[in-house]
């Protein structure tokens, strides 16, 4: 429970939360420029760019079967964390990745237009 | 990539019938106490020379002719099936040991998705050898597939021996073998 405040304090706090959490939370069209920047940055072979949208904590999970919910004891196709994402990173840049003598083109998973309304805020791609 | 040296080294056992296996010499180091529990549980089922015994064998991995992958250390079989002539499915299997701590299962998943997995970065490489060496059985140039390495003239296909570990005696003894049964009831 905060501390009493005089009355025009705890007006410009309250609205500064207010304000705050407004812009943490992301929009949907927030999460869809995301998703469309992320598979660009994968067409685009920018790799290093695409490990940086990770938290250090972040997990790469692709489960086996359709409604799986545990990766520990049930197999998966992936489920790496930074260093093993970074190590596939850094294996496409090897020269002994023959798999990659020619280069694989990306596939792009979605190819969506932005839709721009009144709402939406510039994102840089 | 390991060098010659570390695969000669790792040395292969050949067995009768195009059986054998790779990682021959036993790891006289492998830490019982990496697992908490699991070791006491070893002695308590098969006391505590045979539990030594058993967590000693460290192979790398058992080939069984003619479509047979078992890996000892951690609980995975793999089977391969031929489709076509250009075309083979491979199965992993895991399996979880009846009363041994979860962590076992999960050190085997994460071999599983880090090697077999479709998604494997060890295995894209592979595959690729895999599919060029397809390619090449294409060509007219070269009759023949040449598994000589290390070959012996005194060489026997029905032995149970040690040799370095990069012959290719277990894979003449596999076509030995093939052959042998082809002809068995001739």
């Amino acid at each position: 429970m905060a501390d009493a405040q005089s009355v025009s304090r705890l007006v410009e706090i309250h609205d500064h939360v207010d304000v705050a959490l407004r812009s943490m939370a992301p929009t949907d069209q927030d999460l869809i420029d995301f998703v469309i920047r992320e598979t660009r940055l994968i067409d685009q072979h920018r790799f290093e760019e695409w490990l940086d949208l990770f938290a250090d904590d972040g997990i790469y999970w692709m489960p086996l079967e359709w409604g799986q919910t545990d990766p520990r004891l049930t197999a998966s196709l992936m489920y790496e964390d930074k260093l093993l994402l970074k190590i596939r990173v850094e294996r496409l840049k090897g020269n002994r990745t023959f798999s990659q003598k020619p280069r694989a083109a990306a596939i792009t998973c979605c190819k969506l237009h932005r839709s721009r309304s009144a709402t939406t805020r510039q994102t840089n791609t | 990539m390991s060098s010659y040296e570390f695969f000669e080294n790792m040395g292969i056992k050949v067995w009768p019938n195009g059986h054998g296996y790779t990682g021959v010499h036993h790891s006289i180091h492998s830490d019982y106490s990496a697992i908490p529990g699991y070791f006491e549980k070893m002695v308590a089922a098969y006391g505590e020379e045979r539990a030594k015994a058993i967590l000693g064998e460290n192979r790398h991995n058992t080939v069984y002719f003619p479509n047979l992958m078992i890996k000892g250390p951690i609980q995975l079989i793999r089977v391969f099936k031929p489709l076509a002539a250009d075309k083979t499915l491979v199965e992993s299997w895991t399996f979880r040991l009846v009363g041994a701590p979860d962590v076992l299962l999960e050190r085997t998943l994460v071999y599983n998705r880090l090697i077999n997995a479709p998604t494997s970065v060890v295995g894209h490489d592979d595959l690729e050898m895999y599919e060029r060496a397809q390619e090449g059985l294409h060509v007219d140039a070269n009759q023949w597939v040449n598994i000589q390495r290390l070959y012996d003239p005194a060489e026997l296909p029905d032995a149970t021996a040690v040799a370095n570990g990069t012959t290719e005696w277990q894979m003449r003894n596999q076509f030995r073998a093939w052959s042998k049964f082809m002809t068995m009831s001739m």
